[in-house]
């Protein structure tokens, strides 16, 4: 099952994320700021990251940018922002792999990208079965 | 049993804890592994905490291996036969409610070890304990009852946020996307293809005010079998019913049940003011039909895309209009010299494509058009006997006819809109010297607008043939420009000109039909060309 790390300290936002996802089929866990998503992408390994821009203790941007240097294996990232100069911020990343939804975000089309960045990963991952986090 | 503070925790906790909270209660308290039958087959009532997540959350989980009676129970939906001790094999006291039928499904059952347990309520005398058996699991039946119902509502909140959320962000898209869009097309295109994947619909179109088909808008449907059946549908069945959806003017979720076009469709009317503009529909299978949220959905972005996509419209017809009569002012100067018919179109389209190939942005493109259509607007103030004679012209009727670019200047210059063609317009006639007129302006200090509509209306001017001479080859006219270059004209723009000709004859042969191809070298005295 495809893991979500969702970033977003908006609490009524993270339930509507989460349980959306659930509903998807995807396991979800949630942090409310950029630190703590930080520390369980490397504990609990997802798959891809929903991150919101504008949070306490490390921002969105940063988070995407550490978990690129940080993070061996293929990762998603969607950075959630209603910032329109967030727009390009894959181009400006630098990697395919990182997109931006905007805010208010779209139940239906989120479900849409997360399929074909799932695919994406998926693609890019290493053939081997298993992943690093497994032997941590 | 005292179900109170179950009570109080279910109203605190979220569904799915609470029933965690409950089965570990009667666990701790009474020993107790509880169940619930689900019919076979049949969805869980409780989405996360049907009788397979029960089992396996509550703290002592109910094993079902090496018990036939579990088994049976769960495979069947109802309990069998009690063994003759009420015990399973795996030595549980089982109770089930004693009017517990056949295939009955969601009563709750427990489990509870003969050894080991706590006692329940000892002090109830053995014939009593059936009944206090049933009391209990009575309680337990109604608090997952109250769990399933508000887990259920649940669901539909949660629906409800999602389809808000989904309004919202088609809201905001459609608002952003308004401002850079310009085509009341692409306002509907738009909106349609982001309404169908919010809705999942299987088909979409537009409709016009009659109620038929808009042809000229996109249609989405998933398969072309589908299409056909909407069609169909659309164009026999439903036809009053979304005519009359058209003219009451609200959103319409309809149903058709006859084979072989079933369907469920959504109708939506464009409004705007009281202008009907016809309906987007929206078709989804009958086993999905739609809801009043959907409604509200489409509505609330139809409705913003309508009032927009109008106000485009008037917008366009609004500049149509002041495009046509411009056209019709400049047809009055052509219509005043025979022989510049024509002449400020082709001014206007040689100057964008100079602006093309100097990469000017979209805006500066525009003002090019309109300065290169109405460059020479200032000749009606030009005498028709000087604007008309055959040969050479006086030295006193060639300063009058000098006093056209100023007279162009002058007529555009209170029309706030065309501010930005005035340039062009006034120093079209001035030269790279400093010889030129009105303003005896030289080299770079010549507006670029001016110095590029000066190399279209020279251009066009020796490819034309005038009163007093017949019209250049191309080749010809080439190279007077190139003799003039950095006497007369910007030499940067001639070299432009001439180095984009072959382009411009690929892509505007028109343009070049009427210019004479065969090099005749004619000797024409270059410095009798006039204004």
């Amino acid at each position: 099952m495809t893991r979500i790390l969702v970033a977003e300290d908006d609490r009524h936002l993270q339930r509507v994320i989460s349980l959306w996802l659930e509903r998807n089929g995807y396991e979800v866990q949630c942090r409310n700021n950029g630190r703590c998503a930080l520390q369980a992408f490397h504990e609990w390994c997802p798959d891809i990251l929903i991150t919101d821009v504008n949070m306490p203790e490390m921002d969105g941007v940063t988070l995407a940018r550490t978990v690129l240097a940080e993070v061996q294996r293929p990762v998603g990232i969607v950075i959630l922002s209603c910032r329109v100069d967030m727009i390009g911020i894959g181009v400006e990343l630098g990697d395919p792999r990182v997109i931006h939804h905007a805010k208010p975000f779209s139940p239906s089309r989120l479900v849409e990208e997360l399929e074909t960045l799932t695919r994406e990963v998926a693609r890019l991952a290493p053939p081997s079965e298993w992943s690093p986090c497994e032997w941590t | 049993m005292n179900t109170d503070n179950f009570g109080d925790a279910l109203a605190e906790q979220p569904c799915g804890s609470s029933l965690w909270r409950l089965l570990s209660s009667l666990e701790r308290l009474f020993g107790l592994s509880v169940g619930q039958v689900r019919a076979a087959g049949s969805p869980p009532k409780l989405p996360n905490v049907c009788l397979a997540d029960c089992l396996e959350r509550s703290p002592g989980a109910v094993e079902t291996r090496g018990c036939a009676w579990l088994q049976a129970m769960l495979r069947d939906g109802h309990p069998p036969a009690l063994p003759p001790d009420g015990r399973c094999q795996r030595n549980h006291q089982i109770h089930v409610p004693s009017d517990f039928g056949s295939g009955e499904s969601g009563r709750i059952f427990a489990l509870r070890p003969v050894q080991g347990a706590p006692p329940v309520a000892s002090e109830v005398p053995d014939h009593r304990l059936a009944e206090v058996w049933d009391e209990a699991l009575d309680a337990i039946e109604r608090l997952v009852q109250q769990l399933a119902q508000r887990e259920e509502e649940n669901v539909r909140l949660v629906d409800e946020v999602l389809q808000s959320y989904e309004q919202l962000n088609i809201l905001f898209e459609v608002t952003r996307a308004s401002v850079s869009m310009s085509r009341p097309q692409e306002m509907y295109d738009f909106a349609l293809d982001r309404l169908s994947t919010a809705l999942r619909a299987s088909f979409a179109c537009f409709l016009d005010a009659r109620g038929d088909f808009d042809r000229s808008t996109p249609r989405f449907s998933q398969q072309n079998e589908l299409h056909d059946t909407y069609y169909r549908l659309v164009s026999t069945e439903a036809r009053a019913a979304l005519h009359q959806a058209i003219t009451v003017g609200a959103a319409q979720a309809l149903e058709f049940k006859t084979r072989p076009t079933r369907a469920s469709l959504l109708i939506v009317p464009l409004i705007s003011g009281t202008e009907s503009l016809g309906a987007a529909l929206f078709g989804r299978p009958l086993t999905d039909t739609f809801r009043t949220g959907d409604c509200s959905m489409a509505e609330a972005v139809m409705g913003q895309v309508a009032i927009t996509a109008h106000k485009m419209r008037l917008f366009q017809d609004l500049q149509q209009m002041s495009f046509d009569v411009v056209g019709a002012l400049v047809n009055a100067i052509d219509a005043k010299d025979d022989y510049t018919g024509g002449h400020s179109d082709r001014v206007a389209r040689w100057s964008v494509m100079l602006g093309e190939a100097l990469d000017m942005g979209e805006d500066d493109l525009q003002m090019l058009a309109w300065a290169g259509r109405l460059h020479d607007v200032g000749k009606i103030g030009v005498r028709d006997d000087v604007l008309g004679k055959p040969g050479r012209l006086t030295p006193e009727e060639f300063e009058h006819i000098k006093l056209h670019p100023a007279i162009s200047y002058e007529v555009l210059k209170p029309i706030r809109r065309l501010a930005h063609v005035l340039n062009g317009v006034r120093h079209h006639h001035e030269a790279w010297d400093g010889s030129g007129y009105p303003d005896g302006l030289a080299g770079e200090q010549i507006p670029l607008e001016a110095r590029i509509i000066q190399t279209a209306d020279v251009f066009d001017a020796l490819t034309s043939s005038r009163s007093y001479r017949e019209a250049f080859t191309l080749e010809k006219a080439l190279d007077i420009m190139q003799a003039g270059a950095g006497e007369k004209f910007d030499p940067d723009l001639v070299s432009l000109l001439v180095s984009m000709m072959e382009r411009a004859r690929t892509e505007h042969p028109d343009l070049f039909e009427r210019i004479p191809q065969d090099p005749r070298d004619r000797d024409v005295d270059v410095g009798g060309s006039r204004p």
